[in-house]
């Protein structure tokens, strides 16, 4: 009896008004918070638009072609900035990407289950190290790894390359993009150690059963499964890589030139706005370093924009094959 | 007729759930053995234990010797990997490879053993995909995904996947629960094409199933093997009151 109330409650014209009302609201709501992100993303590039006008107006395009950086001189030319931001951010996935990916195989896969919790844990830790002491660490320890010994190898060996030209002194391209390799490794691992876990078990023993080893396993059955799951932790990866600004700063040297070697020191656009924006004394300056901002966020965009297709394009083949 | 596979005393675990009881059986060669029972009898752990995939999930363990051509499989020399070469499998829910085209899905277990020398790749493949019904549908498409073919194409596909890699015996863990009438029909065909060159065991829901295509026929009921026999004795004149209470439908 009582349960036939409820049920007949639940039914009234009353109740479904209600829960329209409540459907209706909760649309609103939601659509409302999606909606300030797209306008907040909106405002940052007009503000940063309208602000760096007098450097735009001046420069033009020559803004992001000229290597010439001299405030002094009042000559802002940005390509020096972006060859940093850009070359530093590769370095680091050229060598996060296996070591992450090696990783979370390794904690998915391989590792026995006693291990599996704490160096798991350890990995999410280093996400959560503030960067400027990854950036102390950076000058303390790191820089002078580089500058007495791996660069002094990496010249003996591979110094036929122009990338390994030359004499390091610590701070530079190369200690920036290590630092970077450290600071985004946790995001590529832990993101695809998600992405591994959801690999169903008959793809791992259909692949079995056709008589792999557990590296082939994982090699053509795991890994292909994951591959869009795993672009899209190699791209978070990026985006944290492009903007990271203290621990580059601190370490990539601060000199606004393009040199073929990983040894000598450059500048990131990040680091440049952090460093001069406190002196930046004339209008120009300010507005140029604005401008450098802009265009980080146009790289940025650029780069996620990039990747996106990539996803598309290769989870399009996946997408078809479910229909 | 000489039996391929004998197991003795087979038992086997998840965790410290005992799943399976002291199972003794042989599987004869060229012919199909049909392994019967109701949901959670043990059925599918008994075929996972003979190509070694049961050992592959995290607690779970065996004891008791399987015989391959009288040489246990279970020995310490022997490598699992060595023997699901020799045996192949299709499983219950159709599962290709969805991220490769047709023809790498049959020639995925080809490519690891090395084979490169495409003409032969492809001549392979395409014995595969005919012994398992499938080539007349897909020879204009085998860059297609294999994942874009019907239920009933996936599974035939799966088996000829395992063909390729020309096992010797040939593991069927209810190919056809997620078929249709039509794909059914076509897949037990197949089988009856494939006993004159494979031992062929079948873990099938479907007694009328089990009636048609096979040789033999065991029942499993809670871990045991209640009664193995032919085929036609176990549904005409079974020996176990259980076995003829299950075949009549009274459980399960």
């Amino acid at each position: 009896m009582a349960a036939d109330s409820i049920v007949k409650r639940l039914k009234a014209p009353g109740a479904l008004a209600r829960g329209r009302l409540a459907d209706r609201a909760f649309f609103i709501a939601t659509f409302i918070f999606a909606g300030l992100v797209l306008l907040i993303v909106a405002a940052i590039f007009i503000e940063l638009a309208v602000m760096s006008w007098p450097s735009l107006i001046k420069f033009g395009p020559r803004f992001i072609t000229s290597s010439d950086w001299d405030p002094v001189a009042g000559k802002f030319g940005a390509l020096p900035l972006i060859f940093g931001t850009v070359a530093s951010s590769v370095i680091a996935l050229l060598l996060a990407v296996p070591l992450g990916l090696g990783v979370a195989v390794f904690l998915s896969e391989v590792s026995p289950p006693w291990l599996k919790t704490p160096v798991g844990f350890l990995v999410e830790l280093l996400a959560g190290i503030p960067s400027v002491i990854y950036g102390l660490w950076g000058i303390f320890v790191l820089a002078p790894l580089v500058m007495n010994h791996l660069a002094p190898w990496l010249n003996h060996y591979f110094g036929w390359l122009p990338l390994f030209r030359g004499t390091s002194y610590g701070v530079g391209l190369l200690t920036a993009g290590l630092i970077l390799t450290l600071m985004v490794l946790p995001f590529i691992t832990s993101v695809s150690r998600e992405i591994l876990a959801t690999v169903p078990r008959d793809q791992r023993e259909a692949a079995l059963a056709l008589g792999m080893t557990r590296w082939e396993v994982i090699r053509h059955a795991v890994l292909p499964y994951g591959r869009v799951g795993i672009i899209g932790a190699v791209i978070l990866a990026l985006g944290r890589a492009l903007g990271e600004t203290m621990a580059v700063t601190m370490v990539i040297g601060n000199t606004p030139r393009i040199s073929a070697s990983l040894f000598n020191p450059a500048y990131s656009m990040a680091a440049v706005i952090a460093n001069e924006f406190t002196e930046a004394s004339s209008r120009l300056y300010v507005s140029a370093l604005i401008e450098v901002g802009l265009v980080l966020f146009g790289v940025t965009f650029l780069v996620n924009a990039a990747a996106r297709l990539l996803i598309w394009r290769v989870g399009g083949g996946q997408k078809r094959a479910r229909v | 007729m000489k039996n391929r596979v004998e197991v003795h005393d087979l038992s086997a675990w998840f965790d410290e759930q005992q799943v399976l009881f002291d199972i003794n059986v042989a599987i004869e060669d060229k012919c199909v053995t049909a392994i019967i029972g109701p949901s959670g009898c043990g059925k599918s752990t008994f075929i996972r234990c003979v190509n070694r995939l049961h050992e592959t999930v995290p607690g779970a363990r065996m004891s008791g010797r399987v015989l391959l051509d009288k040489d246990d499989i279970y020995a310490q020399v022997v490598d699992p990997v060595a023997i699901r070469k020799r045996i192949g499998m299709v499983f219950q829910r159709p599962n290709p490879f969805p991220t490769m085209s047709i023809f790498d899905n049959v020639a995925a277990g080809l490519k690891l053993n090395g084979f490169r020398r495409s003409a032969e790749l492809q001549e392979i493949v395409q014995r595969s995909l005919e012994q398992a019904a499938l080539w007349d549908q897909v020879k204009d498409r085998l860059g297609e995904a294999g994942a874009s073919l019907s239920g009933g194409q996936q599974q035939r596909l799966c088996i000829a996947r395992a063909l390729a890699v020309e096992p010797e015996i040939l593991l069927m863990d209810e190919p056809c629960s997620a078929l249709d009438p039509a794909a059914t029909q076509r897949v037990e065909d197949l089988l009856v094409e494939l006993q004159n060159n494979y031992a062929i065991v079948i873990v099938t829901h479907n007694m009328q199933q089990a009636a048609r295509v096979s040789k033999y026929t065991g029942f499993f009921l809670n871990g045991g093997l209640i009664e193995f026999d032919d085929t036609s004795r176990i549904f005409t004149n079974p020996q176990d009151k259980r076995t003829e209470d299950y075949i009549t439908g009274r459980f399960g």
